[in-house]
This record gives structure tokens, C-alpha cells and sequence, in this order.
């Protein structure tokens, strides 16, 4: 008895009964097609939100301040400057305006930095020019901005030497930024930069919202951030003032959250492979009772019990296995056209599409594992002798 | 070539157990052509089950080609049905979705033999009944008769020592059941072991010698 003619008598007997054979592939089909989508667009997601993180500038540390009593002024940041492994700090005010140039105006979230913010957030200038140590010493209504915004409110005409009102106050716009691309969190070009201390007192606060430090390298970034928590310990005398996250850390934790998602929508589509290997079983096991004759037949002019198993096995595989590879492939598809929709990247992730095939075959033997054994199990003269 | 001593069947059906065979010895010998009648429900298939190895006497023993067959596993009797036993059903019994060669070769493959030399023995076996002509119809395109042919080229393909026909003429018209008579007296002169069943007793009359079973019990043996 050999596995060709076993397997050719598997596929005739698949053949001869197409829309069962296809409603039963579906379950597969659908399993596997889920498993791939879900994972590749979380992972994805995941190298989306991690390219933005990083695309914040490296070796960055950021300092939250959440204490009411007690704040950071514009003056203390400077303090951080001289701890060591600091290279450069910008305090950061943020908050939410409109901004109008004659009858255009966008609502922005606009941002206060120091003549430091722009290069450590990795803003490069595009036309104009950054804003100095003079803009910020002397509280120039100045403004720096971001492609997308300029595009908003200028349409195709040139924004230097503009002027734009933010939040009632005229300002001038003397740069524009580089294109920085958009990620999973948002357009990196829809963005007004400022010199933080005009903004802080057009808001009328002398205190920052938070203040973001750069490690001289990535490698004395560790030391950097224990020096910046020591002076923050010092200065509040109290731990849940402050929060001190490196991008490091934000990248961990986010790629923990995302990957446990991944993980967790995989496990949900794996069940679907689960329920469609269920199908399986349920087909394999009315086909068996359909065919209890035809096994009667085979038994009775020389099968044995190993081939009736394997040809059962075989369909099941067989099944599974077109099912599978069906789903994979439309899977792979669907994640390209997903991805593009989304702007996503999507690479192709051959281990998942590897391990959803095999785990669909694995499906697939092991649900016809018990009809197959079944069938193999029946008494010639009793399948004989079913109608 | 066939020796069942004091073999009984009893069948379970929970509350009574039916003994349907009550103690039959028989002996067959190589190249006899051997007839059994009887009424129905006398448990005559159920006898050329056991001999067919399709089923298991509740005690008694069974010698085939002097070998005690009925200590044998599921596995060795698979064996035995495949290469020393040539089955013919009343009902023919060929795979509904099978051409008629497929059928035939069926029995070839389950031996494991090349697909090369199973489709000449397979033609061959065709031939002998008649049925080149029909080869890749599948059982519904054909009349009974030829699907008993087939049924008969199926049995024969494996070339086994023993035929067993259980009722083979039962389905068919006068004309059809006395070609496969033709066929299985032809197959005697060439000396198969022959057991067959049937009602008939003309049919009977053609072997050699014929046993009556009734109420599980050999009742006559009558040498034609
Ligand atoms: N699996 C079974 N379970 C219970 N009883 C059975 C079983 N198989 C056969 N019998 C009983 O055994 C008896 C003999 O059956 P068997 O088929 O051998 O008769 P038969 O002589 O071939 O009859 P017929 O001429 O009608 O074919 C019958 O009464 C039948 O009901
Ligand atoms: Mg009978």
C-alpha cells in the first residue's frame, strides 16, 4: 500500500464532493486568514509606534511635573544643564490655540520650546531659519511651523515674514520645518514651535508644563536620567511629584502594551483556526457514517485497519492543509491592502505565515485524528451490512 | 484447504443472545466446488462470513490452507482477505465513484503492488469476464450483470486460491445470473476453491457437492 495511491483515493473522494469540501475548508480558510492579518497589522502597528518614538530624537529624557504647590520655573531648568551626562534641555509649554492667517485658521497644538527644543526633537529647517537664544531671551513673537500648517494656512504662498495670530497675539513666522513624515501617532508636520517664554506669559504661568532633557549618548543616558531624578527628589522632596520616563522605557512599555495585543488578537483568531478544526472533525465524522459501507468494501477485500486510517487522515490533512494555504495567501493580501489603507508598513512575516499554515494542518490531523479512528475501528461484517 | 470445526456464532443483543450458529464442522477441499442452500435467516452468510474471514467464530476452530485462522489479528486477517479470498456479494458491492478498472484494482493495491503491473492484471481479469469494452464506466453506467462481472474481475484480480459468492445470481435476471454461472463454473475447471450460496437449487446442482443449513445446524450433504 502506498502513500500515492492512498492520497490519490483521498483527493477523488474530496473531489466528488465539493461544496462540503469548500464549506468545510472555509472554517480553516477564515482561521488562518485572521491569525495572519491580525498579527501582521499589530506588529505593524507596534513597528508604527515605535518608529514615531524614535523619530522623537535619541537619548531623550522627559520630566512631567505634576506637583500643585510647588513648580519649575523657567529658570530652574537651566539647573539641569550641569548634571552630568546632560548635553542640552529645553523646558516645554504646550497648549491648545487657534491660529488664524487672514480668513484661514487651524486649530493646533502649539509648542513653547527654548533655542535647544527643535534640534533635540529632530525638527530640521526646512526654509527661514530656528528659533535663537535671543528670541527667547527677549520674548519675540515669533513662530516656527510645520509643513502641514503652513500648507493649512498659506495654501501655496510663502509663510516667512508672515504674520499669523496665536491665540489673539500676532506673531511672525520665520521658519518653516523639514518634512518629518507622519507616523501611528499623527502628523510630526502639523506643528507650531515657539520660544516658550513668550507663550508662557501671553498664558500668564511662569511654570513649565514639562521639560525634556538630552543625554550627551545613549550610553550615559542611564546616568543622565539618575541625575535628573536625584535633583528632581531633592528639589520636591517627593516621589509622585515628578515623572522621569527615558525613550527607552516608553519604548519597552509600549512595545510590551502592543506586543500583548498582538499576542492577544492572535489568540482570539487562533481559536477561529480552532472552531474551523472543529468543522473538520464534525465533516469527517458524518462522512464517516455516510461511508461505513464503502469502508465495509474496502475492508473486505483486503484493507487494513492502517489504511483505512491513513486515507481518512489524509483527507482531513488535505483539507486543512488546501485550507490553510488558501487563508495564508488571502491573508498576505488583505494585510498589504490593509497596511497601505492604514499607512501602516507591513513586512512580510514569514514565521507567522509559516506557523499559522502548520498549526492549520496540525488542525487538521489531529480533529480527524478521532473519525479516521473510528472508521479504521469498524467490524467489516457490520459496515457491510449498513445501508 | 478449508476445515471449520465445531464452530458456533452467538450474537449479543443484550437482553437474549441469539446463537445463529450452532456447531458446524465442514471441510473444503482444494478445488472443490462446493454449494450451499437453505432458508432464510438459517445463518448461511454468516457461515461465509467467518469462512471469509469477516468475521470471528464465538468458538470453534478454523483452519485455512491448514493454518488456525482464528487466533489471527485484525491485521493478519486483512492480509488473508486480500490475498487468499475472492468475495462476490449479492449486492456486488463496487465503490460507487470508482470506474470499473478502478474497482478492480483495488484489491492490488491495498497488496502494495506497482500501479504498472496492476493495471495489466486488472485488464486481465476484465477480459476474462468479458468487459474490456467497459473499463472506465463507473457501477451506475452498467446493468447488473456487468457490475456483477466487474464485482467477479475484482475478485479474481489478486488471483486467490478461494471464491466465495454469497447469493451471486440473487439480483439478476435468468440471463445475467446464468452468465456469471457460466463465469464461476469456468473458474472451478481452473480450480479455484469455490463456496457459493444460493437458493436456487438448480444453481446448487451445478457444484460438486451441497450442504443444507438449517437452524445454524448442517443438515444434509448431498454429492451431486
Ligand atoms: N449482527 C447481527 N446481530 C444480530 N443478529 C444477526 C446479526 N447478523 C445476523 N444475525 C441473525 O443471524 C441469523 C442468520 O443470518 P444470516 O444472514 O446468516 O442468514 P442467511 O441464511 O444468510 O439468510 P438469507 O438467505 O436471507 O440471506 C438471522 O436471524 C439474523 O437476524
Ligand atoms: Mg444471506
Amino acid at each position: 500500500m502506498n502513500i500515492k495511491s492512498v492520497t490519490k483515493m483521498a483527493f477523488q473522494s474530496i473531489i466528488s464532493n465539493k461544496m462540503r469540501t469548500f464549506l468545510t475548508m472555509l472554517g480553516i480558510i477564515i482561521g488562518v486568514f485572521a491569525v495572519i492579518v491580525l498579527i501582521s497589522l499589530g506588529q505593524g502597528a507596534t513597528a508604527g509606534v515605535t518608529d514615531s518614538i524614535s523619530s522623537m530624537g535619541s537619548n531623550i529624557i522627559s520630566v512631567n511635573v505634576f506637583d500643585r504647590k510647588k513648580s519649575i520655573d523657567f529658570n530652574d531648568v537651566y539647573e539641569f544643564e550641569k548634571l552630568e551626562g546632560v548635553k542640552n534641555v529645553t523646558p516645554v509649554y504646550t497648549s491648545n490655540v487657534t491660529i488664524k492667517y487672514e480668513l484661514e485658521t487651524t486649530d493646533v497644538s502649539v509648542t513653547g520650546g527654548n533655542e535647544n527644543y527643535l534640534s533635540i526633537n529632530n525638527y530640521e529647517i526646512g526654509s527661514g531659519r530656528a528659533i535663537s537664544p535671543v528670541d527667547v531671551d527677549y520674548r519675540n513673537k515669533i513662530a516656527v511651523i510645520g509643513l502641514t500648517t503652513a500648507e493649512n494656512l498659506f495654501g501655496k504662498d510663502d509663510p516667512i515674514d508672515k504674520e499669523i495670530s496665536i491665540g489673539g497675539e500676532k506673531y511672525t513666522v520665520v521658519g518653516v520645518l523639514q518634512d518629518k513624515g507622519s507616523t501611528i501617532t499623527g502628523d510630526s508636520n502639523d506643528t507650531v514651535v515657539v520660544p516658550v517664554t513668550t507663550i508662557m506669559r501671553q498664558s500668564g504661568t511662569s511654570a513649565v508644563n514639562s521639560i525634556t532633557v538630552q543625554a550627551n549618548s545613549a550610553e550615559e543616558s542611564v546616568t543622565a536620567k539618575e541625575n535628573v531624578e536625584n535633583y528632581l527628589l531633592d528639589y520636591f522632596q517627593d516621589e509622585d511629584s515628578y515623572r522621569v520616563f527615558s525613550q527607552d522605557e516608553m519604548l519597552n512599555v509600549l512595545n510590551q502594551t502592543t506586543s500583548m495585543l498582538t499576542a492577544m488578537l492572535g489568540g482570539i483568531a487562533g481559536i477561529s483556526l480552532l472552531v474551523g478544526g472543529i468543522g473538520i472533525m464534525n465533516i469527517m465524522l458524518v462522512t464517516v457514517t455516510e461511508r461505513t459501507r464503502e469502508i465495509g468494501i474496502r475492508k473486505a477485500i483486503g484493507a487494513g485497519r492502517a489504511n483505512i486510517l491513513i486515507q481518512f487522515l489524509i483527507e482531513s490533512s488535505v483539507m486543512s492543509g488546501v485550507g490553510g494555504i488558501i487563508g495564508a495567501v488571502l491573508g498576505v493580501v488583505a494585510s498589504n491592502v490593509i497596511s497601505n489603507m492604514m499607512g501602516i508598513t507591513y513586512k512580510i512575516n514569514l514565521p507567522v505565515i509559516i506557523g499559522a499554515f502548520g498549526f492549520s494542518l496540525a488542525v487538521g490531523v489531529f480533529f480527524g485524528l478521532y473519525p479516521a479512528n473510528k472508521a479504521s475501528k469498524l467490524k467489516p461484517v457490520d459496515a457491510l451490512r449498513y445501508e | 484447504m478449508i476445515y471449520l470445526k465445531d464452530i458456533t456464532k452467538t450474537y449479543d443483543m443484550g437482553s437474549v443472545q441469539v446463537q445463529v450458529l450452532r456447531g458446524i464442522t465442514l471441510h473444503v477441499a482444494e478445488g472443490e466446488f462446493l454449494s450451499i442452500i437453505g432458508p432464510s435467516g438459517s445463518g448461511k452468510s454468516t457461515l461465509m462470513n467467518m469462512v471469509g474471514c469477516l468475521d470471528v467464530p464465538t468458538t470453534g476452530e478454523y483452519y485455512l490452507d491448514g493454518k488456525e485462522i482464528s487466533t489471527y489479528n485484525e491485521k493478519q486477517l486483512s492480509k488473508i482477505r486480500n490475498q487468499k479470498i475472492g468475495f462476490i456479494f449479492q449486492k456486488f458491492n463496487l465503490l460507487p465513484k470508482l470506474s470499473a478498472l478502478e474497482n478492480v484494482e483495488l484489491p492490488l493495491i491495498y497488496r502494495g503492488m506497482s500501479s504498472k503491473e496492476r493495471k495489466q492484471r486488472s485488464i486481465e481479469a476484465l477480459e476474462k469476464v468479458g468487459l474490456t469494452d467497459r473499463m472506465s464506466h463507473n457501477p451506475t453506467e452498467l446493468s447488473g450483470g456487468q457490475q456483477q462481472r466487474v464485482a467477479i474481475a475484482r475478485a479474481l484480480a489478486g488471483d486467490p486460491p478461494v471464491l466465495l459468492a454469497d447469493e451471486p445470481t440473487g439480483n439478476l435476471d435468468s440471463k445475467s445470473g446464468s452468465d456469471v454461472m457460466n463465469l464461476i463454473r469456468q473458474l472451478s475447471e481452473e480450480g479455484k476453491t469455490i463456496v457459493l450460496i444460493t437458493h436456487d437449487t438448480d444453481v446448487a446442482k451445478e457444484a460438486k457437492r451441497t450442504i443444507t443449513i438449517k437452524d445454524g445446524l448442517l443438515l444434509d450433504n448431498i454429492i451431486n
